[in-house]
């Protein structure tokens, strides 16, 4: 058995450090362009070259992605682009379409994944990939785990599947619902989600379940590293900090129970991952065949209502954090500072002062730095939420 | 107008009668690796219709264009082998596995028929350099993009030009799924259902087969507006039959071959103008932005 990488989506620099202080082995960004989360990036160049920096000093990787599917024109400015990726001494770009990855191996010596968006699903396609460059295939998440036991046996090659996030109810990439429905081109970074939405079908007006509930692979974490897969996924570059670090430190903690051949705390594992994880999940295709109950019911509504601060700074001498709001809370409301190290503190929340010095007692101005006495010592990125006395 | 083959696809043996006339090209389904079909064939079934087809002066192309599973590895290597003793002209492919068992005997057979993926020059480039026959291209594509692709083409670029033109593809059978959980079966038949959303009045076409589930365009696609410009970069115009009777498809066939013949598709755009008009002038305005987040 080896021991997988653990690999993070960070959509942005703040979400990039959680990923990493929270125990992801490497994490996957995208940039402005070329990239399925294009219209939400925060990384431009600049912030790119600080990824790079941070991922250094952590000692981790970073991928980029490069997973858009184009058309003619977008192939304007990609190699200068690729030139750019190349100087910032990354790990790996994530590629679909075979146009990009021949610009990559041209004007790059940039190692390739094949994204998932190509859907591999055999070993034969794996070898097929391997032999024109690819270093890493990243398997479709319709490959159950019998059928990923018996590919597994034929190919020796760098997998990588995704374990937990949002699943496309499509092969992914083979979905145009976006752009037929609202001109927005999911394979080109535009995904309005069209399959989230309320459909019908038939005369009776029964409502049709087209989304797909969230993937949770927890329960499979020791089968995945029985057939020495070499990285798992988490998807999410779009969701919060919170959600990163949470889903983040249950994985870290199950890939290293089962390393140490311990048994993981599953209770502990199952909470970090429910209070994080807003929507509902399913195990995907690794049990076999979905049924209904993987489907979503109507549109989902994303919401992350457990989240309430972060960390910045911790003070021995007044044993005070200095916390920045995220989400409402007030003196008295039951907290956990979920921490990157070590285990969670549960406290009822204390009376807070602003920066200013001003005594509040409610939280509940977006990003307004606190300062709040607590009852151990904290860090910074440590996360507070709300609600979750257990 | 003219150097543009015209591609028919079959769901019976007696269809190809049907379309003998006017078709150059018939594409055939490969069971079980054929999806979005309404019928598939055994290869038994393909060879008779393959020597009918060839005893006509017609090209036979087959579709095997499914995405293949692992635990379908074996049949497909079979059917692989088998295909290559076949004499076809075309076989319409979607997984790259079918090098490790036709490479040698099929290559020049071998059509990439992924069309989602298949939007830009470098894309079609790579299955050229790979020697085999050609690319269908996607159906979200400009008549301005097809041109600058068609550029640099090396290779027969075939494109769905008539028909329902999938959008989406899951492996799930959610229909079977949602019929499950109500405990009945739909009054018509699994095959002959609509999606509606909510905010759109436009219904889907949904059809579920052994790969799972496909969603269509509201309307069935037609070309004859884009005609003239797209027979100077594609060589092989398909007609999806699905969806349609044997004899719409034969009239449908009999106008494009007309069309072509005449070089003047005009009197034809009227006729058709209740279907989708594509993406051939970029986003269809009827489109808009109207979204939900």
């Amino acid at each position: 058995m080896i021991k997988p990488e653990l690999l993070a989506p960070a959509g942005d620099l703040e979400k990039l450090e959680m990923a990493y202080a929270y125990g992801a082995d490497a994490a996957y960004i995208g940039g402005r362009a070329h990239s399925l989360r294009a219209r939400a990036s925060a990384f431009d160049i600049d912030a790119m070259k600080n990824a790079a920096r941070l991922a250094r000093q952590y000692g981790k990787k970073l991928y980029v992605t490069l997973n858009t599917v184009p058309h003619p024109d977008d192939y304007a400015g990609l190699d200068d682009y690729l030139q750019m990726l190349e100087s910032l001494a990354i790990d790996a770009v994530i590629c679909t379409s075979l146009g990009i990855i021949e610009r990559v191996k041209k004007h790059t010596s940039l190692s390739i994944h094949l994204s998932t968006q190509q859907s591999v699903t055999n070993a034969d396609a794996v070898e097929f990939w391997r032999a024109r460059g690819v270093e890493r295939i990243i398997l479709a998440r319709e490959v159950t785990l019998d059928e990923l036991a018996m590919l597994r046996r034929r190919t020796d090659a760098p997998l990588e599947v995704f374990i937990h996030g949002g699943m496309c109810v499509s092969y992914s990439g083979r979905c145009a619902l976006s752009v037929n429905m609202t001109g927005r081109d999911a394979n080109r970074g535009g995904c309005a989600h069209s399959c989230r939405w309320r459909y019908t079908v038939g005369d009776d007006g029964a409502l049709f379940a087209l989304g797909a509930k969230e993937l949770n692979a927890s329960p499979f974490i020791k089968r995945l590293m029985e057939m020495n897969i070499d990285s798992l996924k988490i998807e999410g570059r779009m969701k919060s900090v919170h959600y990163v670090a949470s889903v983040v430190k249950s994985y870290r903690m199950l890939i290293d129970a089962h390393a140490q051949n311990k048994t993981p705390d599953m209770q502990t594992i199952a909470h970090h991952l429910d209070v994080a994880t807003n929507r509902a999940s399913s195990s995907g295709f690794y049990q076999g065949m979905p049924t209904r109950a993987s489907l979503l019911d109507g549109r989902a509504t994303p919401f992350d209502p457990h989240f309430v601060g972060v960390v910045l700074a911790y003070d021995e001498k007044t044993q005070a954090a200095v916390i920045e709001q995220r989400n409402y809370f007030e003196t008295g409301d039951a907290l956990e500072i979920f921490r990157h190290h070590g285990e969670s503190i549960h406290f009822e929340a204390r009376p807070m002062t602003t920066t200013d010095g001003q005594s509040v007692s409610i939280a509940r101005h977006p990003k307004e730095r606190l300062k709040m006495v607590v009852p151990e010592p904290v860090s910074p990125l440590d996360i507070i939420r709300k609600h979750l006395r257990r | 107008m003219s150097v543009i083959q015209l591609a028919i696809t079959i769901s019976q043996a007696s269809d190809i009668d049907a379309y003998r006339k006017h078709a150059d090209i018939f594409i055939v389904g490969l069971a079980p690796f054929c999806p979005r079909m309404e019928k598939a064939f055994c290869l038994a079934e393909l060879e008779t219709m393959v020597k009918d087809i060839n005893a006509s002066g017609k090209a036979a192309w087959i579709n095997a264009s499914a995405i293949i599973h692992e635990g379908a590895i074996d049949a497909w290597r079979d059917a692989c082998q088998a295909l290559s003793r076949l004499d076809v002209d075309g076989v319409l492919f979607a997984d790259p596995a079918v090098f490790s068992y036709g490479a040698d005997t099929l290559r020049k057979q071998l059509i990439y028929h992924v069309p989602i993926l298949s939007n830009s020059a470098d894309d079609a480039a790579f299955w050229q350099h790979e020697n085999i026959a050609g690319v269908t291209l996607g159906n979200e594509l400009s008549l301005a993009e097809i041109h600058d692709i068609a550029c640099a083409k090396t290779s027969l670029f075939a494109l769905i030009g008539h028909g329902f033109i999938p959008m989406m593809h899951s492996r799930r059978p959610l229909i079977d799924a949602h019929y499950q959980t109500r405990q009945r079966a739909p009054d018509d038949g699994v095959n002959r259902l609509f999606v509606r959303e909510e905010v759109r009045q436009e219904t889907y076409p949904v059809l579920e087969d052994a790969h799972g589930t496909h969603l269509f365009r509201a309307k069935p696609l037609s070309s004859f507006h884009a005609l003239h410009a797209l027979s100077a970069h594609i060589d092989v115009f398909i007609i999806d039959t699905l969806f349609m009777s044997v004899k719409n498809a034969a009239d449908v066939l009999a106008d494009y071959r007309t069309a072509l013949t005449r070089g003047d598709a005009r009197p034809f755009i009227e006729k058709y103008d209740d279907h989708d008009q594509g993406f051939y002038h970029g986003l269809p305005s009827s489109k808009g932005d109207e979204s939900h987040d």
